[in-house]
């Protein structure tokens, strides 16, 4: 007796399956079917997935889905292509259209499918229409003997499924509590229809037939259906935009055109070098059908004036002539076959930045020009985190939400569920708190939850464009903003061959934008964006080279900027360093911050500034001369293992992909092999080998190649060109452009140390964001908490008028919000006008006014003085309160540094100003310290340890918790505090960090601050 | 002129406890539920507070601030007894007494002089004798009216009395800052009153009418007596409505269904038992669920005839628990209120009732066997449900 499965859920069931396809293709492997359909609730979700899993189990995939709506119910199974269009056209409609009546679209999209079902409603009418095709779905423990019954009476055939979702039985525990987490339910209040049953599991064709001894041909029949199926699905051809209509070569003429017209204008004149590497690139874009893609994207960069291209794209000449991006490939040695060559099977991946205010527009265009038929987003298939798991699984045994938050707080959000249990058994956050009463037991189910769909969301910039029918391909849904979104993530949007274009949000475009327009309103200067050269500047590039680049894109956080600090040596001014390019040296320093290669870094930076060195072998000689024998890039990946093992480009480039995906054990282990198999035919020996192939691994987790990383470097350098020349409307642009590396206040700290004069919020004079001009910054109407959306609106508008004269003025003008006036005078806003003792007095008046609008009564011509008379005259805030406030309405202090109000307390303890701690290199000190940011990373043994920015009064510094100190003291670092920090100072080419000791607190000792 | 006392025992849940075990004196203690981890500071002890213990914290945080903490439960039923041994003593020197909260009691003492003597001794008399009898530590305000007898007893920081000079009243609270005021809490107007530069109660009382409609609204005459020190609510003795209600704490916090299915089942049972010893059955129910979180839910229900039978109450019950417990956060406790007692099934008797003679028949029997035993001694199954065990 055989049998195949016809109805299983996976965890690509949302909220329903728990078990992985490839979990599921294996136990099918085991009981020995040959087939396997996977039939997920409403969706698609995991089908590209499926497929490579079945391959590698060995098992004939079949494709379904499972469609439930409303009270009806149908298990369907692509029987061809054409089946499989009309599939997803089906889904797509029962999550777009209001009003989906399942059988009614069964009888449109019928054709090419298998229909299994045990619902009359569903059945009875498509019967009419035709037998063929339509099956009665009988499944043990689901009213079996019923649909015997309704088989007989429709006369229809009979096909056994185990609806299975279970692997053992004890798996229903874990699909109660995803049920119960889904519904937002409890364990005890789930009822039965609303969770599958404890016998829906993974059977084997003996035991399915033990069920159906009164109906063998149920059984049979499912393999009459698996062998009506299609099972050698090929996802593998790459679905390409289509370019205004035009067919393969003429697109390809129209590219060839706007690439040579682009490279006029971006050389002057085409020499015997770009065109040997224009035509090279054209030809090879002509023989993959590339064309038209690149005229999608150069149409959507062509939007704003101000993109980054960026990703590998940027090595290719055709795109920068295109304007797609902004780095010259032929100047800076970028290597086109890290993008393009013959053996890449899928599809080039081009990923622009626009400023992140405009990228939606740009979505708008696209979706206009090529319609939703066409185009739809990438999804990102949210599962569950370590902290999610946790959280709802506590959720579901009934955890109060606070108790939930201390345990959770503790846990990154990066890690995964099972990442998750075994740090709470080991890392020192947990340590001196261990989690008692039901905590074990979250932990132990929530670490079962790690691969299970929840719902989908929008991808952040994935853009999805076909040339005819994006509903043939994959089911779409709607997402919360309305876009049409696909059920696949990028990964396996990909494996289906759908190319992606990545139109991403990027703040620092923004920034340019807004400070450039700034300089040309303050200034008069206009800055051409295309021609502009920023490494021209001397200022801009002593700036880069001191490592002040706080605010610059992509190189402002503390590992980068000490890294360049040591790089050129901010103390002793280096000839070595100095003679260095500057911009390919950027393009290293950024590259070359990545998790896995700390020890890389402190060689590099010595072999730059002058120590001897040779490469791991001659082989090796020209790949990594450019970087000083040492990989940084991670094209040098595909270009070590080709010249050391003799892989072609194609393997090259696919253990580069091996190395930066996440799960790569096993492949990762054949490439080994080949390596050191091919090294050792070149006579290379095996201790070289081993020390390459560490080098190679140091680029998992992530990584950059030289094409991204010099398309990034030339936004940084703008972003320093600005910042040396313009610095005050530079900070303000990037405070007002939020999503910085750091903190509001670590940027005005950093603006008070370059000189710049922090002013506060001031009704006539701030805008909503923040505006910088000569040597100030103005805090901007945005920072104030609490001021509501309209009243900001509506006080800018009325502004816009004439200033205004007085608080009565602006009540009477605008009047607004009680909340609004309140939090704007607790803000000073009114401190220039009426003088900063007055704030209490301006409080009643606001009190009057609100009042007399809430009863009716007219404000008269007179009313207001009498008012006014009447109202108390209270005395002033004191000190602290105005502090206090200044604190409550912005979130930090402007009016000066918290530092500043310990001044006599600092004195006191003898604490070094951290601008002078290089001369005390090799010393214990004390410094006191604000917190800034901080890092968390594992040691080489696994221990974690944190590297904290501090500032005090004078400067901005780095310190280092090892293990030691960071298990002590790690639950103090809790930010806005100030802390007094011992230690000894460590200096490394001329860069000193605090190895801290011992840590406090500035404000609990006696005599709690000056201010009190 | 009156004569009122406020009486108020600090930390009353704590001062309870200390009185039944005395080793716990001296230390610093909290009374918090059961249930480690989650469980949630419900009193403190002035030790305590002075390692940084505050009342809703979190257990396993106090444990934190202060390592020698020591823990007891609450224990309701302790707070009840004490209560109405105060009372007891408090009967002896005034019929007129009103409950505030639990700790807090006010007293009149008015035209009792020539009995008792001068308020002052008077209250000083009943603080010793309670502090006697009772071991408990009463601060005492004496004033003109419960307003000013509140804030007295409130500047007592050690067992003693603190009497206000007749006629002296308002400067006595001007100093005082506005958030000692009932009806101002610190949160929502003291803030605005911080802002407004209003700190203490006596610029709340000189400022004009007009200016003080300006902040507190409708409310402005009374909040402007208030500062003036000016209470003229009498001392009323509370008013209670005849009910039959009982409350249980769970084991352990439990959303499981069939727990709090079988911990209502057994209060029903109380209830029941009750009514049918008053001879008396109910027509509305309230069930209040408290949740661990502090959050609780409240659902009545009225019944169409007048029942004190185990299964119908129950039956009535259960449905108020389902209505009611709609949250997933596990419950604390839960507390069942018989209201509108009546002779039970008064109005005709239905023909076809058949079975509940056997239904009275077994109450009978259950009724005379706990009678004797006590209620544990047999339970209905339903009251016996535990949490499942297949929970991992």
């Amino acid at each position: 007796m055989s049998f195949t499965h016809l109805h299983i859920h996976s965890a690509f069931s949302p909220g329903w399956g728990i078990h992985s396809p490839e979990a599921l293709c294996a136990a099918a492997k085991a009981m020995g079917n040959t087939h396997l359909a996977l039939t997920d609730r409403n969706g698609l979700y995991g089908i590209p997935h499926f497929l490579s899993c079945a391959r590698e189990a060995g098992v004939r995939p079949i494709i379904g889905a499972e469609a439930l709506s409303g009270a009806n119910r149908a298990v369907l199974l692509a029987r061809d292509e054409d089946g499989y269009a009309n599939l997803c056209r089906l889904l797509s409609e029962l999550h777009c259209r209001g009003g989906f009546q399942l059988t009614e679209a069964l009888r449109t999209y019928r054709r090419g499918l298998i229909i299994l079902s045990d619902d009359a409603a569903v059945l009875t009418p498509l019967a009419r229409d035709e037998r063929n095709d339509l099956f009665v779905e009988l499944s043990p423990g689901h009213n079996l003997h019923a649909a015997l019954a309704l088989a007989r009476r429709l006369r229809l055939p009979p096909a056994a499924t185990s609806r299975a979702v279970l692997l053992k039985t004890e798996d229903h525990l874990q699909h109660r509590v995803l049920r119960a987490i889904h519904l937002n339910s409890t364990l005890s209040r789930l009822e039965a229809q609303q969770i599958c049953g404890e016998e829906d599991l993974l059977r084997s064709a003996p035991q399915m037939a033990s069920f159906f001894p009164h109906c063998p041909e149920a059984l049979e029949n499912t393999q009459r259906i698996a062998a009506l199926c299609t099972c050698d699905w090929d996802f593998s051809r790459i679905i390409f935009p289509a370019f205004r209509g035009l067919n393969r070569d003429e697109a390809f003429a129209e590219l060839d055109r706007r690439a040579r017209l682009g490279a006029r204008r971006r050389f002057g004149a085409i020499d015997a070098r770009i065109e040997a590497r224009l035509s090279k690139e054209l030809a090879l874009i002509r023989s993959k059908g590339f064309a038209d893609y690149f005229l999608v994207v150069e149409e959507l960069a062509a939007r704003s004036p101000r993109t980054c291209g960026r990703g590998s794209a940027a090595a290719s000449l055709v795109a920068y002539c295109l304007g797609i991006t902004h780095v010259d490939p032929l100047r800076h040695n970028l290597f086109f076959e890290r993008f393009l060559n013959e053996g890449r099977l899928d599809p080039p991946d081009i990923d622009i930045d626009f400023p992140w205010d405009e990228r939606d527009a740009v979505l708008d265009f696209a979706f206009a020009r090529y319609g939703a038929q066409r185009a739809a987003m990438v999804a990102n298939q949210v599962g569950f985190k370590g902290r999610a798991s946790l959280r709802e699984v506590a959720k579901v045994l009934g955890i109060p939400a606070a108790e939930i938050k201390q345990v959770t707080e503790r846990i990154s959000g990066y890690w995964k569920a099972d990442q998750t249990a075994s740090a709470i058994e080991s890392h020192p956050l947990f340590a001196g708190a261990p989690l008692e009463g039901d905590w074990p037991q979250i932990i132990a189910i929530a670490r079962k939850l790690t691969g299970q769909l929840r719902h989908l969301s929008l991808h952040c910039g994935g853009l999805v464009i076909v040339p005819d029918e994006i509903r043939r391909y994959v089911p779409v849904e709607v997402s919360a903003k309305g876009l049409p979104m696909i059920q696949w993530e990028k990964d396996q949007a990909e494996a289906a061959g759908l190319v992606k274009i990545d139109i991403l949000g990027n703040r620092s475009l923004a920034v340019i934008r807004d400070a450039l327009a700034a300089v040309a309103l303050n200034r008069g200067r206009e800055i051409d964006y295309a021609a502009w050269r920023p490494l021209d500047d001397a200022r801009a590039c002593a700036l880069l080279r001191a490592g002040r680049t706080m605010g610059c894109f992509y190189i402002e956080s503390p590992a980068t900027r000490q890294l360049l600090c040591r790089m050129w040596g901010e103390q002793e001014p280096d000839s070595q360093a100095r003679s260095c390019d500057l911009f390919e040296h950027l393009v290293m320093a950024s590259s070359i911050i990545r998790p896995a290669a700390n020890r890389f870094i402190r060689e590099f930076v010595a072999r730059m500034r002058g120590a001897p060195w040779r490469s791991l072998h001659p082989l090796l000689d020209e790949v990594l001369a450019e970087t000083y024998g040492l990989a940084v890039y991670q094209e040098q990946i595909t270009q070590m293992a080709m010249a050391l093992a003799g892989f072609t480009p194609f393997e090259g480039d696919q253990l580069r992909k091996v190395i930066s995906k996440k799960h790569k054990e096993k492949k990762l282990a054949d490439y080994r092999r080949m390596f050191f198999a091919g090294g050792a035919g070149k006579g290379v020996p095996e201790q070289i080998l081993e020390q390459c192939w560490s080098q190679i691994l140091s680029f998992a987790g992530y990584s950059f190649c030289k094409p991204h990383s010099a398309s990034y470097a030339l936004v940084s350098c703008k972003s320093a060109w600005l910042k040396a020349n313009y610095p005050a409307e530079f900070m303000a642009a990037v405070i007002s452009n939020q999503g910085g590396y750091y903190t509001p206040f670590a940027y005005l700290s950093e603006c008070r140390r370059m000189g710049l004069k922090v002013l506060p919020p001031e009704i006539n004079a701030s805008a909503a964001c923040y505006t910088g001009a000569g040597n100030g910054v103005r805090v901007g109407l945005m920072q104030i908490r609490e001021l509501s959306r309209q009243g900001l609106v509506r006080l800018l508008r009325e502004r816009e008028r004439a200033p205004f004269a007085s608080f009565g003025d602006f009540l009477r003008r605008v009047d607004p919000e009680a909340a609004d006036a309140r939090q704007l005078v607790k803000a000073g806003c009114f401190d220039t006008l009426e003088g900063k003792k007055c704030r209490p007095r301006l409080l009643w008046e606001l009190l009057a006014h609100t009042r007399r609008f809430a009863t009716g009564e007219s404000g008269q011509l007179f009313a207001a003085e009498r008012e006014d008379a009447l109202l108390p005259k209270p005395p002033p805030y004191d000190e602290a309160t105005v502090l206090r406030q200044e604190l409550a309405t912005l979130g930090f202090l402007v009016s000066c540094h918290p530092l500043a109000l310990w001044r006599r307390r600092i004195a006191a303890l003898g604490a070094v100003p951290a601008e002078r701690l290089g001369a005390w290199t090799g010393r214990y000190i004390t410094l006191v310290g604000w917190w800034v940011t901080g890092k968390t990373v594992p040691t080489r043994l696994g221990e974690p340890m944190e590297f904290v920015s501090f500032e005090d009064t004078s400067a901005i510094f780095e310190a280092t918790f090892f293990p030691r100190a960071y298990a002590r003291f790690c639950r103090m670092l809790s930010r806005r505090r100030p802390y007094v920090l011992k230690g000894k100072v460590e200096s490394e080419f001329g860069v000193p960090t605090l190895t801290v000791e011992w840590v406090g607190f500035l404000d609990v000792q006696e005599g709690s601050g000056d201010a009190g | 002129m009156r004569d009122v006392i406020h009486f108020h025992i600090p930390d009353f849940p704590v001062s309870v406890a200390r009185v039944a075990d005395p080793a716990l004196r001296g230390r610093p203690l909290v009374v918090a539920p059961q249930g480690a981890g989650r469980a949630l500071v419900q009193a403190a002890s002035r030790e305590a507070r002075a390692e940084g213990v505050t009342v809703g914290m979190a257990l396993e945080r106090a444990r934190r601030f202060c390592p020698q903490l020591r823990v007891t439960l609450p224990e309701p039923h302790l707070l009840a007894r004490a209560t109405s041994a105060l009372l007891d003593v408090f009967a002896h020197y005034s019929p007129l007494w009103e409950p505030e909260r639990p700790g807090r009691l006010f007293l009149d003492l008015t035209g009792s002089g020539r009995l008792l003597g001068p308020g002052r001794d008077a209250a000083a008399r009943l603080e010793r004798e309670i502090a006697a009898r009772l071991s408990l530590p009463g601060l005492v305000g004496v004033a003109e009216n419960k307003l000013v007898a509140r804030i007295a007893a409130g500047c007592v920081d050690r067992p003693g009395v603190c009497d206000v000079l007749r006629g002296s009243e308002e400067r006595f609270i001007a100093p005082l800052p506005v958030a000692t005021l009932p009806g101002i809490g610190e949160a929502k107007s003291g803030e605005l009153l911080a802002e407004l530069s209003l700190r203490n109660i006596g610029e709340l009382a000189t400022l004009d009418a007009s200016a003080l409609r300006l902040v507190f609204g409708a409310a402005a005459p009374l909040v402007q007596q208030r500062a003036r020190g000016i209470d003229p609510t009498p001392v009323r003795p509370p008013q209670r409505l005849p009910e039959v209600a009982e409350e249980a704490f769970l084991e352990r916090a439990e959303n499981d269904t069939a727990v709090l299915a079988g911990a209502l089942c057994r209060l029903t049972e109380r209830c029941g038992f009750r009514l049918r010893e008053k001879g008396q059955g109910t027509r509305h129910l309230l069930l209040t669920v408290h949740h661990l979180d502090g959050v609780s839910a409240r659902r009545t229900s009225r019944l169409v005839e007048c029942v004190n039978d185990d299964r119908a109450l129950f039956e009535a019950a259960a449905m108020l628990l389902r209505r009611a417990c709609v949250r997933r956060v596990r419950v604390r406790s839960l507390r069942l209120a018989c209201r509108e007692l009546d002779a039970p099934r008064s109005g005709q008797l239905d023909l076809f009732a058949a079975p509940r003679q056997r239904d009275a028949t077994l109450q009978q029997a259950l009724d005379h066997l706990r009678g004797r035993h006590g209620m544990d001694v047999i339970q209905r199954g339903a009251a016996l449900a535990r949490r499942p065990s297949e929970a991992f």
